[in-house]
């Protein structure tokens, strides 16, 4: 295991446009998704449009190295299941829930990895299994901190925190 | 979920070592769509469950990630190093952790290839061939 961080947590809009960069890439290579950044006011549209109650998936991933933190990717869970049997070659009927949960922390797995590497290609960072919870979104308002994606024209919100106390 | 590739009797085996079912699903999914002679696809969810199909099977590539629960890819590869007999299996790291440092840790445990994650399925293509004539050879 690195040593604790001697170093905060790049929490700036390029670190996050970088993470953001990464889930794209995610997307693209290993998704076989449509995939591009979106401001932060045609995310808002977006999220207006999505129906009332409907239920999202969110995978935290905390690494630990020169700096440490949690990255987050948070999607629509009928997003998570379009790409989870994309990525798997797997009929969309057959998918077990456990299915989607796991394919979701692995693309935050993959995104805050790939981030990681471009940032720091010289550090070695120690990734812990995500963790996923589903819930309902309650509001369509665009986290400050937040950078937007649209994926399969679909919304995904990704996210960095500093990793103390969040869980 | 999807159909198995058929595994050839005489082709080389693979062990896959990842905490994602469903990536060890998508990587053997594209190793059977890449039309290259496979054998037995088998699975492990960490490195200590790898070691038991290491004991009980015949394996030729390895393909792990790094970052598991219980025994992770280096504490496996470590664990094969003391193996001799375990000398002639190809190890190939599949990690989202493209590092320098994490490179140079591996480097010394008799790994082949390392493949960053996210990848198109074409690498895995691209690995598999390389890494099959050299096998075949053995």
């Amino acid at each position: 295991m690195s040593s604790p961080s001697s170093h905060p947590l790049p929490l700036d809009g390029e670190a996050r446009a970088a993470l953001g960069a990464a889930a794209v890439n995610v997307a693209e290579d290993s998704l076989f998704a449509f995939a591009e950044p979106c401001s932060a006011d045609a995310l808002a549209v977006t999220l207006d449009a999505r129906p009332e109650g409907e239920p999202w998936i969110a995978a935290m991933v905390r690494f630990r190295g020169p700096f440490q933190g949690d990255a987050e990717v948070t999607l629509p869970k009928a997003l998570a299941e379009e790409l989870c049997a994309a990525f798997s070659g797997a009929d969309p009927t057959e998918l077990e829930p456990q299915h989607v949960t796991d394919f979701t922390g692995e693309f935050a797995n993959m995104a805050c990895g790939l981030w990681l590497t471009r940032m720091h290609s010289q550090a070695r960072f120690d990734l812990e299994a995500p963790r996923v919870h589903e819930y309902v979104r309650a509001t369509a308002a665009v986290p400050d901190d937040a950078f937007g994606m649209l994926v399969n024209d679909a919304p995904v919100i990704v996210s960095l925190h500093r990793g103390e106390g969040r869980h | 979920m999807h159909p198995e590739p058929r595994p050839d009797a005489a082709a080389p085996n693979v062990l896959i070592v990842d905490d994602s079912t469903m990536m060890r699903t998508m990587i053997k999914r594209v190793m059977g769509v890449a039309g290259l002679p496979l054998g037995t696809i088998y699975e492990a969810a960490n490195g200590e469950e790898a070691l038991q199909q290491l004991e009980h099977h015949d394996v030729r590539f390895v393909f792990t990630d790094i970052n598991m629960p219980v025994m992770n890819g280096a504490e496996l590869l470590r664990a094969m190093q003391a193996r001799p007999e375990w000398n002639h299996i190809v190890r190939v790291i599949i990690s989202t952790d493209g590092s320098e440092a994490r490179r140079t840790e591996v480097a010394g445990l008799g790994v082949k290839m390392y493949v960053e994650k996210p990848f198109r399925p074409e690498v895995m293509r691209d690995v598999l061939s390389e890494l099959t004539p050299a096998a075949a050879g053995r």
